[in-house]
């Protein structure tokens, strides 16, 4: 050891270091040994070591394109090397080679750290020693460039012009490769000039793998002066363009990029760079990571894509502590945590994360958070599919060479899923829904066909048609529409505003907001990120174990808040920590079972409570007074338990089988454990938000007692979190969905319309010979319905489809001697079905706030067959209890 | 001479065609045209014009080619009922359909010619609509449902759901005579059964609103409704505040418990309008009204809303319930 530490303080940089500090580095040192001609490292590795010569020779070589090795240096015993990465946080600038046998010493990047923080003066030392060895290499390139330039010159200036515009042009490409130079640069010959050039002029053009050439780097210099002098900076950009849009055409995405970067076509570039990220990322991070440096700061902040993958490379370097810088800056110039407490959770999350040098999970957060801050209304409640379609208009601008998206996995799947997407989404689809709607409307107003309604009923007919269609061609807003709806029957005197507008002054509503209030108070108070990892602490952390709990987090949570996409945006960020904890992959088919099981209770079993979904509630307003009397919040449950047990247990029994993790989880609860630590002891609104909790939640399943109507119940727990600011202003206009209300308020007085319009007995009239001859035989018309419906949700939204059928079915009940709440439930089981990811926003949310790294939506497509049976049998399971309880005859 | 005879069989045929032509655009017959007169639509006016537009399908009728059914529904404004037969006439309708007494009455004072088919819930010969059911006499026939017979009916369908009942509320327009007559057969019906018949004449809508709300109930009271206009307009505030009160109700009518009443025991409408179609095709095929005779109701049905007997805290054996044609649930 004696021995060591004399050869440590022999060494110049450790020479300023006492006895004490020696010691502390020898405690750090690694000795490792190579036998001669071993590589201790490669040009492009990462930098994670400086490396100290004991013993034994090295030689520091530089690769080349093609695969030409130059050698720089050669170093003995207690030279030192590998400080240019660690400084730098570039990846390792040359090869070392071992030439003897030799035996180093290794000195660990974080130790280096240490080391570089308590001895600052260090820096000094290694700067002196990097300045050396620039000087050393610009003096042999000034040499080198002389001969070169004046060997270039003579070569350029005997030149045929079609030869010399066929060099200045092919200056601009990287390697020049004989199969596709004609094409590339629009050119003939090609192939044949390069043979005759590289025999007489060997230096300026030589071979590299594959059969291709390259330009040395100073005759490339020369030929894109002399293009810029004779064509100009336009020509040059032009050709570069023109040059990305056939690499385009050949696949290669990387020399695209570079291409399009070069022509300064930031958007081309990003299209790309974001369709073709993962396949960038696992080739060149360092690549990708150098381009989105190029890219104007403007440009690269207003596009969140550019940030995630930007940080994705950075952290596949190695570079952490960037791809954490990264994102923060992001935030701050978005304007921070101000007035968001859920970003401000994520970023506190964040930085204990970082102090724990838990790194992926840090930048996890960091994602979520920044994902918050851009969709902030979408994550309470609002219109996540419209995340999904960014992401696949995103994916398909590269419209020369178009992937499959990855929601889809087979050629079938695409063309479906485009085509139906895209008469609700595409801006021409919009324009075709709007004059259809009008075509129609106007059909109806005008001509007054007879289709055996009165005059006026007529007329309201045409603006329920144009209000569907509006609805389904997303032509305006859900909620926007609804409203054209009741001022088309206002402002025609086809309704009298007391009767049209009711909804607005109607129990559901307020019952609804109270509602919707209660779900923004245990999202924001951080008691439902809480009670998550709670619950998946007490189960094992086993993947079958957390299955199961993640299927029953997501069954209890449902009960408690309204929105779907508030549900899953928030679960998710917890869901990749664990799949992260677990030891998986993100996304890989463990993930994506993680994933599942927790989508099974936050967004599938919906139905189970009456405040399990928006979509429950606006039903329940659409039911018959006195239905909505007898099924009070507890009498749902009841009546809708059976159903959801039977779907639970076949499809955790099929979660498990489908989605087998590939490898053995990493048994740890340091993620909740951190997480748990991270969220402290519980908060005040937490403390409130619980017990507004308990109070509605058994205000509810009292009524018989007290008969204080849910609606007051629920308007008294709005008011106790507003006034004791757990909601506060803020919260009240972000957090509460007032899109949905709004909504709701216009289309709960349609059935009363339709009904006194006698619409709602002439469409029964139509549906009533599918049904009636199975009045008997209700499992078949149960049947009928839900296959109907899972036909109708390719064009029809959740939302849309429920009030569409509950208006439409609810007077066949009658005639099928079914309670109207059996419609109701089957209309909203079978509505939970979804094939293609366009039907349901929560899903692209949750996979829009993971950055796709939770889930693949191939592999969750699995299930979605099983889902459409499972939902079946348990319809048909279910009709001898809804029997017993009286509901079918 | 060869091209004379040509010229000849040219115009012949000509002809042929012009007149072949016009003796089909002559035969061709124009559609039927049927006014449908209503005071005020309900549900029982729906089913028996959903029966009548079915009968005359069945019939082999195409409404738009040969037969026209408008329906005039005066909502309720009773005082336009005289004016609005008034313009049926002028319009040339071939047959007017009526449902209930007003409707009926205005049409008959409105024309004397034109025939009139009605559904009327009671016994016509009471009212005077027809002379007799074999021979109506007049421009008027029609089917009748007999409610005043089936009153007796309805309370023992009541007392068998309900056993505890004793007391029925009657809300009744005391202007209406035909609702007067209802009121007193009930009376006598309620004797028979031993029910005591609580007497709640009304004038307007405010009156009945104050009636409901006066009531006091005790065990063994419902609400019985006897045929009349003004109370079945008033329909869903009964249906609420039985509910709320927890009072049984049955109305006259298959599809009242459908609406909110608990029990609901009454001629089949729809049946009512088939049959009605039956008499209508006759008159178009060159009957007379004044020899059809008028047919009775055959079908009556009787509906039970489980969940009025439910949110009342009522409970029907399952063996009684089984009598209902439909369980509401």
């Amino acid at each position: 050891m004696a021995e060591l530490a004399d050869a440590i303080r022999k060494i110049p940089i450790f020479s300023s270091l006492s006895r004490e500090d020696v010691a502390k580095v020898l405690g750090k040192l690694e000795e490792i040994s190579f036998a001669a001609g071993a590589t201790i490292f490669r040009q492009g590795d990462k930098g994670d070591a400086f490396y100290l010569i004991h013993s034994g020779t090295v030689e520091v070589v530089l690769e080349s394109g093609g695969g030409r090795m130059e050698t720089l240096a050669v170093l003995g015993p207690q030279d030192s090397f590998g400080e240019m990465a660690l400084l730098s946080g570039e990846p390792r600038s040359a090869t070392i080679v071992a030439v003897k046998d030799t035996t180093l010493w290794r000195l660990s990047r974080e130790a280096w750290n240490d080391l570089i923080e308590k001895h600052p003066v260090w820096l000094l030392h290694f700067c002196a020693l990097l300045s050396k060895r620039l000087a050393h290499a610009e003096h042999q390139y000034s040499t080198g460039r002389d001969a070169f330039n004046s060997l270039a010159e003579e070569f350029y200036g005997t030149r045929r012009a079609e030869e010399k515009r066929f060099f200045r042009h092919a200056a601009l490409l990287n390697t020049l490769d004989p199969e596709t130079m004609d094409f590339l640069l629009d050119a003939e010959g090609s192939k044949s000039l390069l043979a005759r050039v590289e025999v007489t002029h060997s230096p300026l053009i030589r071979s590299v793998d594959g059969g291709k050439r390259e330009l040395h780097g100073f005759f490339r210099d020369l030929l894109v002066e002399k293009l810029l002098a004779e064509e100009g900076q336009e020509t040059k950009e032009r050709l570069h363009a023109r040059i990305a849009a056939q690499y385009e055409a050949l696949g290669d995405w990387a020399q695209a990029v570079h291409h399009r970067m070069a022509a300064r076509e930031w958007p081309a570039a990003t299209a790309l760079i974001a369709a073709h990220r993962d396949d960038l990322l696992e080739k060149s991070a360092r690549f990708l990571k150098d381009t989105l440096d190029r890219i104007p700061p403007d440009f690269f902040y207003a596009d969140l894509r550019l940030v995630h993958i930007k940080a994705d490379a950075m952290a596949r370097l190695g570079d952490f502590t960037g791809a954490v810088r990264t994102y923060k800056e992001v935030i701050s110039q978005r304007g921070g945590t101000a007035g968001n407490e859920g970003v401000a959770r994520y970023l506190s999350m964040a930085n204990a994360l970082v102090e724990k040098r838990d790194y992926p999970q840090a930048l996890n957060s960091l994602r979520s958070a920044l994902q918050l801050m851009d969709k902030e209304s979408s994550t309470l409640g609002a219109d996540a599919t419209e995340i999904y379609w960014e992401q696949q208009r995103a994916k398909h601008v590269a419209a020369a060479a178009p992937e499959p998206a990855a929601a889809q996995g087979a050629p079938w799947r695409t063309f479906c899923s485009a085509l139906l997407g895209y008469c609700r989404h595409a801006s021409a689809g919009r324009w075709i829904g709007g004059i259809l709607g009008l075509a129609v409307w106007a059909y109806f107003w005008f001509v007054q066909p007879e289709i055996g309604l009165e005059p006026a009923a007529t007329k309201q007919f045409g603006l329920l048609c144009l209000t569907l269609i509006y609805w389904a061609f997303w032509v305006f807003p859900d909620y926007g529409v609804a409203l054209i709806f009741v001022l088309g029957l206002i402002l025609t005197g086809l309704g009298p505003p007391d009767e049209v507008l009711s909804g607005f002054a109607s129990t559901t509503w307020f019952m609804t907001l109270g509602v919707l209030g209660l779900g923004a108070a245990i999202t924001t108070s951080g008691l439902f990120y809480r009670a998550s990892l709670q619950l998946v602490r007490f189960f094992p952390l086993t993947y079958y174990w957390q299955i199961i709990a993640l299927g029953f987090m997501g069954t209890v949570i449902t009960a408690l808040i309204p929105q779907q996409t508030a549900r899953t945006a928030i679960s998710s960020q917890m869901l990749l920590n664990l799949s992260e904890s677990l030891g998986y992959k993100t996304p890989s088919k463990a993930s994506t079972g993680l994933f599942v099981a927790t989508f099974l209770g936050l967004g599938q079993l919906g139905f189970l409570y009456l405040t399990g979904s928006t979509s429950n509630l606006l039903a329940w307003g659409l039911l018959p007074k006195d239905v909505r009397a007898q099924f009070t919040w507890g009498y749902w449950f009841l009546a809708a338990l059976p159903p959801a047990l039977i779907v639970i247990v076949i499809m955790l029994v099929a979660i498990i089988f489908l989605f087998r993790p590939e490898s053995q989880s990493q048994v740890s609860y340091k993620m909740v454990e951190n997480q748990l630590d991270i969220l402290g002891p519980v908060s005040k609104n937490e403390w409130v938000t619980l017990a507004v909790l308990v109070f509605m939640v058994g205000g509810w399943l009292t009524f018989s007692y007290h008969r204080i109507d849910s609606a007051w119940i629920s308007l008294i727990g709005i008011c106790v979190l507003i006034n004791t600011g757990v909601l506060g202003w803020g919260m009240v206009k972000k957090g509460i969905d007032w899109e949905m209300l709004i909504y709701l308020g216009a289309t709960l007085s349609i059935p009363a319309v339709l009904t006194k319009a006698k619409i709602d007995q002439w469409l029964v009239s139509f549906i009533a010979p599918v049904i009636m001859p199975y009045v008997d035989h209700p499992a078949i018309a149960f049947v009928i319905i839900a296959l109907f419906i899972y036909a109708l949700k390719l064009i029809f939204t959740s939302g849309l489809a429920v009030i569409t059928l509950t208006i439409v079915l609810i007077p066949l009940a009658a005639e099928m001697q079914i309670s109207p709440w059996i419609i109701v439930m089957l209309i909203l089981v079978a509505t939970e079905v979804w094939f293609f990811p366009f039907q349901v926003d929560w899903h692209t949310l949750a996979s829009a706030t993971t950055d796709g790294k939770g889930f693949s939506y191939r592999m969750m497509s699995r299930i979605n067959p099983i889902y459409a049976l499972a939902y079946l049998i348990a319809i048909i399971a279910a009709i001898p209890y809804w029997r017993y309880l009286g509901l079918i005859g | 001479m060869r091209m004379k005879h040509k010229f000849n069989l040219f115009v012949i045929g000509t002809l042929i065609f012009i007149f072949g032509a016009s003796a089909t655009a002559a035969e061709k017959p124009r559609p039927w045209k049927i006014a449908v007169l209503i005071a005020q639509s309900g549900p029982s006016e729906d089913q028996t014009i959903r029966g009548l537009r079915d009968g005359l399908k069945a019939l082999g009728y195409k409404e738009g080619k040969n037969v026209v059914v408008e329906i005039h529904d005066l909502k309720g404004d009773r005082s336009a009922l005289k004016p609005a037969a008034a313009e049926l006439v002028k319009k040339g309708f071939d047959l007017i359909f009526t449902t209930g007494t007003r409707a009926t009455q205005a049409a008959m004072e409105a024309t004397k010619q034109i025939p009139i088919v009605f559904r009327h819930p009671a016994d016509p010969v009471e009212l005077g609509f027809v002379k007799s059911m074999k021979q109506p006499g007049g421009n008027v026939t029609g089917v009748a449902a007999f409610s005043g017979q089936m009153v007796e009916r309805r309370m023992e369908i009541l007392k068998e759901f309900v056993p505890g009942t004793r007391r029925l509320y009657i809300f009744y327009d005391s202007n209406n005579a035909f609702a007067r007559e209802n009121y007193a057969n009930a009376k006598k019906a309620g004797a028979k059964l031993g029910l005591e018949v609580a007497d709640r004449s009304i004038k307007s809508p405010e009156e009945l609103k104050n009636a409901l709300n006066a009531l006091q109930k005790q065990d063994g009271d419902a609400i019985f409704e006897v045929s009349d206009d003004l109370v079945e307009s008033q329909a869903d505030l009964i249906f609420e505040t039985a509910r709320l009160k927890g009072m049984p109700t049955i109305f006259e009518g298959a599809d009242w418990a459908v609406r909110g009443s608990m029990i609901s025991y009454g001629a089949n409408y729809q049946q009512m309008g088939r049959q009605a179609a039956g008499l209508v095709n006759k008159i178009f095929r060159g009957e007379k009204p004044m020899t059809l005779a008028a047919e009775r109701a055959v079908k009556y049905d009787l509906l039970v809303n489980l969940r009025v007997v439910n949110a009342i805290g009522l409970t029907i054996a399952p063996e009684i319930l089984k009598k209902a044609d439909k369980v509401i649930r």
